[in-house]
């Protein structure tokens, strides 16, 4: 999808910076819902929570454990998309530690945000091929209604005050500027921005806390003698 | 709650209003093996489930040492056919797989998928395996676990016969160990291996008992080869006779004399009953199958 953007038009090197990593993040989001809720769909279609219910499975642990698997899966993603935009001459990079460990805390965010999310889409869908549909749909909605996260304001059909307040946007803008290089990032309309990581862990802990509650009322409890 | 390793009571379980089946009591005892016997469709695997804490009960209770089910870890070991393995894994990453989340896991699976001859095949992808090795890797993996109770789920449907007479050996030794084994089965030679025998039909629990009162509990058989049906079908019960290998078998009414029935006619002899004429007394003659519990 970025090679496809930046071959049909020419860009400035930081829009194209931006459009690298925005991308980036897209594939980041479409990993982390349809890793994650495929397996959970496949798992429910086949009935196995019958047999993690008779191990007494932890459902905190069932959860954490489906994340940190998500995670992996969604960090190749991301460091795939990154690695196109460095090839194609996108102005990403690193130059110290903490724009990285600042990157990867967004990107955590992100994608526990988005792997709670995809719990309950799993389990109304009950099937693995419309869980994934409809997963990769609301990666690919919350890309284009926010303007590719948040990197091209002036496309996104949700307005600015709402753009800048969404997960996917707040991780985009945070990685966005600790890893585009050009001198001019700080200049963008966001690029002054401070405290993004804030409402990210607000959202990430909250969605964790509702990954767990979700994982525990509609996979494990559903009236379980208990 | 007494030594049993399960016991259940009064429980029921229904799906929107239906019911699957109700008030069933039921008890595993350490070093028993419980065959529940019954044709297809009549509960047994939801009845598995609910026993194994999979699937709640509507109705009842279920203890195992130490709680209920769904929060003992290392109460039972549960086969749930179908359920186990994952399809996109190896049969050696499934193991694996069990291995890491069943504290409980043992090395027993080493020697097991050797046993059951799947360890030439250990490394291809589930999806690829016939149902028999499916289900000798799910095998493999719930007889690997130490538990006090194994709860198996048709272990033995889509085996050849000399895996199932190898799957009753295996519970043999569990039984030998002191562990209770509860399985369920469609399939009468399964009762071989039995130590008690529970019948459930679409009425519920309908005989339960050991081996040999179950036996006991049938009345005599007659039977004769196919083109000679004619001959016995006054004396069955309900006039239904069942095909066997080049004869056809017969449940003997209360009314029918075991000794005149065969006298003086060829070709037709009264005998005791097999388990596949328990299984079609209890399962395919009307008024037979009365619930018990």
């Amino acid at each position: 999808m970025y090679l496809l953007v930046t071959a049909t038009r020419s860009f400035d090197p930081t829009t194209k910076g931006l459009f690298a990593v925005g991308i980036a993040v897209l594939g980041a989001m479409i990993a982390s819902l349809t890793v994650f809720g495929s397996q959970l769909a496949v798992d429910l279609e086949t009935d196995r929570f019958i047999a993690y219910r008779s191990m007494a499975v932890c459902p905190s642990a069932d959860f954490a454990g489906r994340v940190v698997a998500g995670l992996v899966v969604a960090a190749l993603a991301l460091t795939f998309g990154l690695g196109v935009g460095i090839l194609d001459g996108a102005p990403v990079g690193v130059t110290d530690v903490l724009p990285v460990a600042v990157s990867l805390a967004a990107f955590l965010g992100l994608s526990i945000v988005f792997m709670a999310v995809a719990v309950p889409i799993v389990v109304a869908a009950n099937n693995e091929q419309y869980a994934q549909f409809v997963l990769s749909l609301v990666a690919v909605f919350g890309f284009m209604l926010t303007g590719y996260n948040g990197m091209l304001s002036s496309v996104a059909v949700l307005n600015e005050s709402m753009v800048g307040l969404l997960p996917n946007v707040l991780a985009t803008r945070t990685i966005a500027v600790q890893l585009v290089t050009t001198e001019t990032i700080t200049s963008v309309g966001f690029g002054a921005e401070r405290g993004r990581l804030v409402p990210l862990a607000v959202y990430s802990v909250g969605a964790a806390v509702l990954g767990v509650l979700l994982t525990r009322w509609q996979l494990y409890d559903r009236g379980v003698q208990r | 709650m007494s030594e049993s390793v399960l016991a259940a009571e009064g429980l029921g379980k229904s799906f929107g209003g239906d019911a699957v089946f109700d008030e069933l009591n039921l008890t595993v005892e350490p070093g028993e093996v419980v065959v529940l016997l019954g044709p297809n469709g009549t509960g047994k695997s939801v009845l598995a489930s609910c026993l194994a804490g999979g699937v709640s009960p509507s109705e009842g209770t279920v203890e195992v040492p130490g709680g209920v089910p769904a929060t003992t870890p290392g109460a039972t070991s549960f086969l749930l056919q179908h359920a186990l393995c994952l399809d996109r894994l190896t049969g050696r990453e499934n193991i694996s797989f069990y291995d890491r989340l069943n504290p409980s896991f043992t090395d027993r699976w080493e020697t097991l998928v050797e046993t059951f001859g799947i360890d030439d095949q250990l490394d291809d992808r589930v999806d690829q395996y016939s149902g028999g090795m499916r289900r000798k890797l799910e095998l493999a993996i719930s007889l690997s676990v130490e538990a006090p109770l194994y709860i198996l789920d048709e272990p033995t449907a889509a085996l050849d016969l000399t895996m199932v007479r190898e799957v009753h050996h295996q519970l043999s030794k569990l039984r030998d160990r002191e562990k209770g084994v509860l399985m369920t089965t469609h399939l009468p030679m399964d009762a071989d291996v039995a130590d008690r025998i529970v019948f459930m039909t679409d009425a519920g629990i309908v005989a339960t008992g050991t081996p040999a009162e179950i036996k006991s509990s049938v009345p005599p058989v007659v039977e004769t080869s196919l083109g000679n049906a004619d001959t016995i079908s006054d004396d069955v019960i309900d006039e239904q006779l069942f095909r066997g290998d080049g004869v056809v078998r017969g449940l003997l009414t209360p009314e029918a004399d075991p000794s005149a029935v065969a006298d003086g006619v060829s070709d037709v002899r009264v005998t005791d009953p097999t388990y596949a004429d328990v299984f079609n007394y209890y399962t395919h003659l009307d008024g037979q199958a009365e619930k018990i519990s």
